[in-house]
């Protein structure tokens, strides 16, 4: 198998100073070529110099096929991405609507303390001459103002508030009260002022009785505490939006 | 010895001198470095035997390098380059592999 099958005549030859020479230099060539084929495959760019044109075709070929494959996946991530982004905001704007919603009806209810700007309203009665029709229509002027939350001496209002009289005792919701009145309401301060104010409106009949003194104040920040306990519906119960639409 | 040292001082020049492969060369030099390193484990074995010829080796490693390059060029004339210069690697390999095993045989007696 071997090239090396030498005729007994090269013995002679062996010793041949310019043989030798040559010998060290093929090996020197050798070692040259090596290095110099190692270090032209090293980068991609060299590696593609040294290939034939029909495999520079076939590779161009590949990577544009791969570049286009490459392309179509990422148009797909981004529409997946966009879906996606929409899908999470759309519910977070639900869930933000929601949410608000929620905390209406909690402060409508009475659930929860309610803050915010409003006014303090103060009836000042030592005879005694103020009774609950008069303290309702002050109520529903102030709501007819927009007030949102209101409180009578810490009472929370909430819808089913009521006025009685009991062993000819004013009570709110069960609970006694008695002058002086202090009416708050957490709603447009200045509205809710003026519609108080109004000619022949609350103040007026108010202090058209005797000894009755009243003040409003305007104030930027309030509090109306929440409701001491909710009370439990017992008759009413809830229609299904859909049945109601019928 | 004196071959091995011109190996390396061969190596060292390569590395020191950086050379560039000319664009016209670069598909024949890998057959060209396959066919030389064919005649060198040739060589080695040779030795080993104790058959060795410095003028045949001489012949030997021009004739291979020069028979394998144009082999290559052929092919390329011919549309068959990549497959040619693949069979000139695949044979010179197998060349190689057997030479190897008789040094191997020769040096561990195994």
């Amino acid at each position: 198998m071997s090239t090396f099958l030498p005729p007994q005549a090269d013995l002679a030859a062996r010793r041949h100073p310019m043989l030798r020479v040559g010998v060290a230099l093929a090996c020197g060539l050798l070692g040259f070529l090596l290095v110099a084929q190692v270090r032209a495959t090293e980068s991609v760019g060299d590696r593609l110099v040294g290939e034939r044109e029909e495999d520079l075709a076939q590779i161009l070929a590949n990577l544009n096929g791969e570049a286009d494959r490459l392309t179509l996946e990422i148009t797909d991530l981004r529409l997946t991405l966009l879906a996606v982004q929409t899908a999470a905001e759309g519910e977070q704007v639900a869930l933000r609507s929601l949410q608000r919603r929620l905390d209406d009806l909690r402060i409508l209810a009475g659930v929860v303390a309610a803050e915010g700007e409003g006014i303090a309203f103060t009836i000042a009665d030592p005879a005694g001459q103020v009774r609950q029709d008069l303290l309702v229509d002050t109520i529903q002027e102030l709501r007819d103002a927009g007030a949102e939350a209101m409180s009578v001496n810490g009472i929370r209002l909430v819808v089913s508030s009521a006025f009685s009289v009991r062993n000819n005792r004013l009570v709110l919701d069960g609970q006694p009260i008695a002058p002086p009145f202090r009416i708050l309401a957490v709603g447009p301060a200045e509205t809710m002022a003026k519609a108080l104010a109004i000619p022949g409106g609350a103040l007026d009949t108010l202090q058209a009785r005797n000894e009755v003194r009243t003040t409003v104040e305007q104030l930027d920040q309030l509090v109306i505490p929440a409701r001491a306990e909710v009370v439990p519906f017992v008759y009413g119960e809830p229609v299904p939006p859909e049945q109601a639409k019928k | 010895m004196i071959p091995l040292i011109a190996l390396l001082a061969g190596a060292i020049l390569g590395l020191v001198l950086q050379p560039t492969v000319p664009i016209a060369l670069a598909p024949y030099l890998p057959v060209a470095v396959v066919a030389a390193l064919d005649a060198i484990f040739g060589a080695v074995r040779a030795r080993l035997d104790g058959m060795f010829s410095e003028r045949i080796f001489l012949v030997s490693f021009l004739t291979n390098i020069v028979l394998a390059v144009f082999l290559v060029y052929l092919g390329d004339q011919l549309g068959v380059g990549s497959e040619l210069s693949t069979a000139v690697v695949v044979v010179l390999g197998v060349r190689i592999f057997q030479n190897l095993a008789s040094i191997r045989r020769r040096i561990f007696r195994a």
